[in-house]
C-alpha cells in the first residue's frame, strides 16, 4: 500500500464513521493537535467528528537527511471524535483494519501514556499504541483543553502515517516510503530535510526570531482584546513554531524556554476562554445535530 | 437464608499498568469495610485482574439480612407535649425519626415513668438490592490512581468503563454502577475472537475464560512468564536474573501471555550497558538478557498473539533505529568534547531561585574542600578534577535525549576521553545512593563531591523556601538527604552537620540577593536531617523509639554516625540485668532535679559536703572522670556506660542516707548541685532518663 493510499483509506473510514474530512493547515506546527480543528473544537459542549492529514514540524528532530528514522518535516493523520464514542478503541482497530493491519496476526498493545501541551494548557490521559513494539499512534482522552475543563470529552487518535508505511511496505528506512506507485518519500523530502536541518541548526536567527515573538504576542494580545479568538490563535501558532526554531538553534536557555512556554500558555488560556464566549454568543449552533 | 457467591467483572479500556494491585486492594478493603457496616456476612472476597478487566468474587453472602423486633425507648412522655398541650419538637422529632404519625407511637412505663416507645418490627433486607450500591461505594473511595472523564459521563474512573457484569449465586442483577448499566454479558480474547457473550452462570463465566485461554488470575499469569522467561534463559545459557517491576508490569499489560526470544546485531554491544537497558528494558519493555554478568544482543518479548515471523520482525526492526541514534548521539558528544564546555552549564538552570548549573559547580568547589577537612582528615586529593567535570554529561545530545543516563553517560564519555579511572567512575558514583539498596560511593574524593552535591541541593531548597510538603518534594530532597545520611553512617564519618549546612547556606548567601538569611532556615534544615535520621534508626538499623528519642532529640548538634554509635550502646545495655540500677537513678535524679525547678550548674563546695555518703559519691565522680572524658573523646560509648554503672550504688547509698532537700539553702543546692552533675554526665549520651529497662 502506498503512502497516499494509506490516507486515502483512513479519511475514507474515518468519514463513513461521521468525520468531516478536512485538509492540513496552513501555519507550520508542532503537531496535529495544534490545528483549530483540534485545539478550538475540543472547548465548549458542541460535538465534532473531523479526519484530517497534517504535516508537522520539530525542528530538533532533524537530521540532514542521514537518519533512516527521523525527520523534521512528517506527517500525522489526526481523528477528532468529540463526544468520545464507547466503542472508540474497536473503531480504532477497525480503521488498522481498513488498511491491511490485522489484529489477529499482529502484536498490538495500548502502553500508557498521558499527554500534556504546556504551551495550549492541555492535557490528557490515553495510550500509545504499538504495533510489535513500534509506537504507530497516540490515544488520548482530553481533560482539559486552554486551561478549560472538556465537557464532553474529546477523544483525539493521531496515526504517525511514515511509520505505518515502514510496516505495510516492510521497509527500514523511511526515505523508501513509496509516496505513489512511481515516486518515493526520499524523492520528494529529502532536499527538504537537508535544507531545513541547515536552516533550523545553523542560520536561524535568533534576534530576528526573538523580536518577531514579542511582536506577534503583542498583535495577538490585542486581537484577544478586540474579541477575535480565532485569528488570535493563528498569531500563536505562529510563536510556537517560532519557540521551536529557537529551540533547535540552542539560543536559549531552558530557564528562557520556560519563560516563552509561560507566554504561550498565558494566551492560549485567553483565547480558549475568548472563542467559548463567542461561540456561546451564537447560541452553539453546532448543538443542533444532538 | 442462605449463602450464595457473588461475581462482579468490570470492563475496562486497558488499565495503566503501574498501582493496579494497591488500587484493587484498595477496593476489596472498602467492599469488606461496607459489607461489615450493613451487617452481612461473608467469608472471603478475592479480586483478578487483567489489563481490561477487574474481577471481584465474595464468597458465602447471606442473601438476607434480618433485623429482629426490637423496642426503641423514646423520650418521657410529658416532654413529648408542650404548655398549651400541643405535640412537642422532641415528640413530634421523635415519630419523624422513625417515619410514624405520632398517635401510632406506644407508651411505657420504665421505673415508674412513662415513656413514648417505637416498635420496630422485624425487617428483612434482600442482601441483592444494596450489593450495587456498596460496591459503587467501594469504587468510588479509592483515590489510589489518576482518574479520568470520557465521552458525556459524569463519573471518574481510571480508564473509560466498557460493560459491568454481575451475578449473585447464578442471578443476574440489572441495576447501575457508577452510572453505567449492569448487564449480563463479557467478552471474549479481545484480539482473537472479541466475542460478546452472555453469561448464564458464575461456572460459565470462568470456564469461558478458559476456553478463550485468558488468563485472568494475575498471580497464576506472572507465575507463568516468570516460568516461560527463566525457560527461555536456561535454553539459551544466559544468567538467571529477571527485573521483578518489568515482570510486574508486563503481567499487567496483558490476559494472554506469549514470550519470544528476540535479538540485535551485535555490533550495538559496543554502546555502554545503560543505553542498551535504557532502549531494550526502559522503552522497549524486554528482558534483556545477561551471560556471566554481561550483556548479550538477545532479549526476551511478550506479545498477547502467538508468535509469528511479523511480530518478531517488527519488534527486532524497531531497536535498531533506537540504537543508531544513540551512537549518532555518542559520538556527536564525543566530537564535541563536552568536557571543555564548562561555560554551558550558565546556560543549564539548577533552579530558579538558585541559579544555573554553573553557579551549583563554583559552590561545590568551595563546599567541597570545608567537607574535606571536616570529615575525611583532608585525605581526599582529587575531588575538585571531579567537581569541575561531574556535571558536563547533562549538556551532552545523550542525557537531553534519556535524562535517565546522567552520570553513567558521563563516566563512559570520561573514560573514553582517557581521564583518570576513579574520576570517570566519580561522576556515576556522586548521584549514589540513589535507590535504598544502592552501595555508597567507593572512594573518598567521590564521597565528598557526593556529600557536597547532595548538602548544596538540600540547603537551597530549604533558603528557597521550598522545604517538602506531602508529596512535593522539589529536586527529590528527601531522598538527597537520606543518601547523605547513608554515606554518614556507611562510611562511619563523623562531621558536625549544623557546621555543614551553615558553610553551604552562607555560599549561597553570598551571591544570591533574592534569598532571605533566616536562621530558621537553617534550622529547619537541621531538624528535616534528624528526622530523616530518626527513621533510617528505626527502620533500617531497627531500634526502638524511645532510644533513638533519648539520643536524637536530647542533642544540639547532629553528628549521625557518634548518634548511631550512642543509640547502639544504650540499646546494647538497656535490656541487661546488670544495668537495671542506671536507669533507675537517672530517672531518680532527673525527677529531683525537675522538681526543684532551678539552675544548679554553680560549682559544687566541698566543705558543705556533710554526709560521708555524699563525700564519697563526689569522691568516687572525680575519680572517673577523668576516664569518662577519655571514653567520649574516643566515642568509646559502651565503655563510658560501663564506668558509668560502677556509680550506682554510691548514688543508691546517697539516696538512702542523704535528704536532699535540706532545711539549709546552700546545703541543699549543693547537694543538688551534686546531682546536676551526674545528671550531666548522663546527658553526654542521651537523655537516658527517659528509658526504662
Amino acid at each position: 500500500m502506498t503512502f497516499q493510499e494509506i490516507i486515502f483509506k483512513l479519511k475514507s473510514y474515518w468519514a463513513s464513521k461521521g468525520c468531516i474530512s478536512l485538509e492540513p493547515y496552513d501555519i507550520p506546527m508542532g503537531a496535529a493537535t495544534f490545528h483549530p480543528s483540534t485545539f478550538l473544537r475540543a472547548i465548549g459542549p458542541e460535538p465534532w467528528r473531523a479526519v484530517y492529514p497534517q504535516p508537522c514540524r520539530r525542528p530538533t528532530d532533524g537530521r540532514y537527511g542521514e537518519n533512516p528514522n527521523r525527520l523534521q518535516h512528517y506527517y500525522q493523520l489526526q481523528v477528532i471524535l468529540k463526544p468520545s464514542p464507547d466503542d472508540i478503541q474497536d473503531m480504532y482497530l477497525d480503521s488498522l483494519a481498513s488498511i491491511g493491519i490485522d489484529k489477529g496476526k499482529n502484536d498490538i498493545k495500548f502502553v500508557d501514556d498521558n499527554w500534556e501541551s504546556p504551551s495550549l494548557g492541555a492535557a490528557g490521559v490515553g495510550w500509545e499504541v504499538w504495533l510489535n513494539g513500534m509506537e504507530i499512534s497516540q490515544f488520548t482522552y482530553f481533560q482539559q483543553v486552554g486551561g478549560l475543563e472538556c465537557k464532553p470529552v474529546t477523544g483525539e487518535l493521531t496515526y504517525g502515517l511514515e511509520r505505518i508505511a515502514m510496516h505495510l511496505q516492510s521497509i527500514d528506512n523511511l526515505y523508501n516510503i513509496r509516496w505513489n506507485e512511481d515516486i518515493t518519500y526520499g524523492e520528494i523530502y529529502m532536499q527538504n530535510e537537508k535544507e531545513n536541518s541547515q536552516y533550523n541548526f545553523e542560520l536561524v536567527d535568533s534576534k530576528i526570531l526573538s523580536k518577531s515573538f514579542d511582536n506577534m504576542e503583542k498583535e495577538c494580545i490585542n486581537l484577544i482584546e478586540n474579541d477575535l479568538a480565532i485569528p488570535a490563535y493563528d498569531l500563536l501558532l505562529q510563536n510556537s513554531h517560532t519557540l521551536n526554531l529557537l529551540d533547535s538553534k540552542q539560543a536559549i536557555s531552558s530557564t528562557e524556554r520556560q519563560a516563552y512556554i509561560l507566554r504561550l500558555r498565558k494566551l492560549s488560556n485567553l483565547i480558549a476562554k475568548k472563542f467559548l464566549e463567542s461561540r456561546k454568543k451564537i447560541d452553539f449552533p453546532l448543538m443542533k445535530n444532538n | 437464608m442462605a449463602n450464595k457467591n457473588l461475581l462482579f467483572e468490570i470492563g475496562v479500556e486497558d488499565l495503566p499498568s503501574k498501582n493496579l494491585k494497591s488500587f484493587l486492594e484498595k477496593v476489596k478493603n472498602n467492599i469488606e469495610f461496607h459489607l461489615d457496616k450493613n451487617s452481612i456476612n461473608f467469608s472471603e472476597c478475592k479480586f483478578y485482574f487483567t489489563n481490561i478487566r477487574l474481577i471481584f468474587v465474595i464468597k458465602d453472602i447471606n442473601d438476607e439480612i434480618i433485623h429482629e423486633k426490637k423496642l426503641i425507648k423514646g423520650p418521657p412522655l410529658q416532654k413529648c407535649f408542650d404548655e398549651k398541650n400541643n405535640l412537642s419538637k422532641t415528640g413530634e422529632g421523635f415519630a419523624k425519626k422513625y417515619n410514624i404519625d405520632f398517635k401510632d407511637l406506644n407508651t411505657k412505663k420504665i421505673n415508674g415513668e412513662d415513656y413514648v416507645v417505637f416498635e420496630k418490627p422485624k425487617l428483612l433486607i434482600k442482601t441483592k438490592n444494596i450489593l450495587p450500591k456498596i460496591l459503587e461505594k467501594a469504587l468510588i473511595g479509592v483515590e489510589e490512581q489518576k482518574k479520568m472523564k470520557w465521552g458525556y459521563a459524569d463519573v471518574f474512573f481510571i480508564r473509560p468503563i466498557r460493560w459491568m457484569l454481575l451475578l449473585f449465586g447464578d442471578e443476574s442483577i440489572k441495576s447501575e454502577i457508577l452510572g453505567i448499566k449492569i448487564d449480563n454479558f463479557s467478552y471474549g480474547h479481545r484480539w482473537l475472537s472479541n466475542k460478546k457473550i452472555k453469561i448464564k452462570n458464575q461456572k460459565h463465566f470462568f470456564d469461558f475464560l478458559q476456553n478463550e485461554n485468558i488468563l485472568y488470575d494475575n498471580v497464576k499469569r506472572k507465575d507463568f512468564i516468570c516460568e516461560s522467561v527463566k525457560k527461555i534463559i536456561s535454553e539459551e545459557e544466559c544468567d538467571e536474573k529477571i527485573d521483578e517491576e518489568l515482570l510486574e508490569e508486563l503481567s499487567a499489560m496483558t490476559e494472554t501471555p506469549h514470550l519470544y526470544l528476540g535479538s540485535f546485531p551485535e555490533k550495538y554491544l559496543e554502546l555502554p550497558k545503560e543505553v542498551l537497558e535504557y532502549v531494550i528494558q526502559d522503552t522497549q519493555k524486554h528482558f534483556l538478557l545477561y551471560q556471566n554478568g554481561k550483556v548479550t544482543n538477545k532479549f526476551i518479548g511478550l506479545s498477547n498473539l502467538e508468535i509469528n515471523q511479523n511480530i518478531l520482525n517488527g519488534n527486532e526492526m524497531v531497536i535498531k533505529p533506537r540504537l543508531d541514534d544513540a551512537l549518532f548521539f555518542i559520538s556527536k558528544d564525543l566530537s564535541n568534547n563536552i568536557f571543555n564546555k564548562h561555560d554551558d552549564l550558565k546556560k543549564v538552570i539548577f533552579h530558579k531561585k538558585l541559579g544555573s548549573l554553573d553557579d551549583k559547580v563554583k559552590r561545590l568547589l568551595i563546599l567541597s574542600d570545608h567537607i574535606n577537612s571536616q570529615c575525611f582528615y583532608s585525605e581526599g586529593k582529587n575531588y575538585k578534577d571531579l567537581v569541575k567535570i561531574c556535571k558536563l554529561d547533562l549538556i551532552s545530545s545523550m542525557v537531553v535525549e534519556i535524562p535517565k543516563l546522567q552520570g553513567h553517560i558521563g563516566s563512559y564519555y570520561a573514560s573514553e576521553s582517557g581521564f583518570d579511572k576513579n574520576i570517570a567512575n566519580g561522576i556515576k558514583e556522586h548521584y549514589l545512593p540513589i535507590k535504598t539498596n544502592d552501595p555508597i560511593p567507593k572512594n573518598v574524593d567521590s564521597q565528598i563531591v557526593s556529600i557536597a552535591d547532595k548538602l548544596d541541593t538540600v540547603v537551597g531548597i530549604f533558603l528557597a523556601n521550598e522545604k517538602p510538603s506531602g508529596t512535593r518534594d522539589p529536586l527529590g530532597i528527601r531522598r538527597s538527604t537520606n543518601g547523605i545520611l547513608k554515606i554518614l553512617l556507611n562510611g562511619e564519618i563523623y562531621v558536625d552537620l549544623q557546621n555543614l549546612i551553615e558553610k553551604s547556606s552562607s555560599l549561597f548567601l553570598k551571591n544570591k540577593k533574592n534569598l532571605t538569611d533566616k536562621k530558621e532556615s537553617v534550622n529547619d534544615c537541621k531538624n528535616f536531617f534528624k528526622e530523616k535520621l530518626f527513621f533510617i534508626l528505626k527502620d533500617d538499623f531497627r531500634f526502638n523509639d524511645s532510644v533513638i528519642q533519648s539520643v536524637l532529640w536530647y542533642s544540639n548538634t547532629v553528628d549521625p554516625y557518634t548518634m548511631l554509635k550512642k543509640v547502639s550502646s544504650v540499646d546494647n545495655v538497656l535490656g541487661s540485668n546488670n544495668f537495671t540500677d542506671l536507669f533507675s537513678n537517672a530517672k531518680r535524679v532527673s525527677n529531683i532535679l525537675k522538681k526543684s525547678n532551678g539552675d544548679f550548674s554553680s560549682n559544687i563546695q566541698e566543705k558543705l559536703l556533710r554526709e560521708s555518703s555524699e563525700k564519697i559519691l563526689y569522691n568516687e565522680i572525680n575519680g572517673i572522670q577523668g576516664q569518662l572524658d577519655l571514653y567520649l573523646t574516643a566515642r568509646n560509648y559502651g565503655d563510658y556506660l560501663n564506668q558509668l554503672n560502677i556509680l550506682n550504688k554510691y548514688i543508691t547509698n546517697f539516696f538512702d542516707e542523704v535528704i536532699v532537700n535540706a532545711d539549709e539553702e546552700d546545703i541543699k543546692i549543693n547537694r543538688l548541685s551534686l546531682l546536676a552533675r551526674i545528671d550531666n554526665i548522663y546527658n553526654k549520651i542521651g537523655n537516658i532518663a527517659t528509658l526504662n529497662p
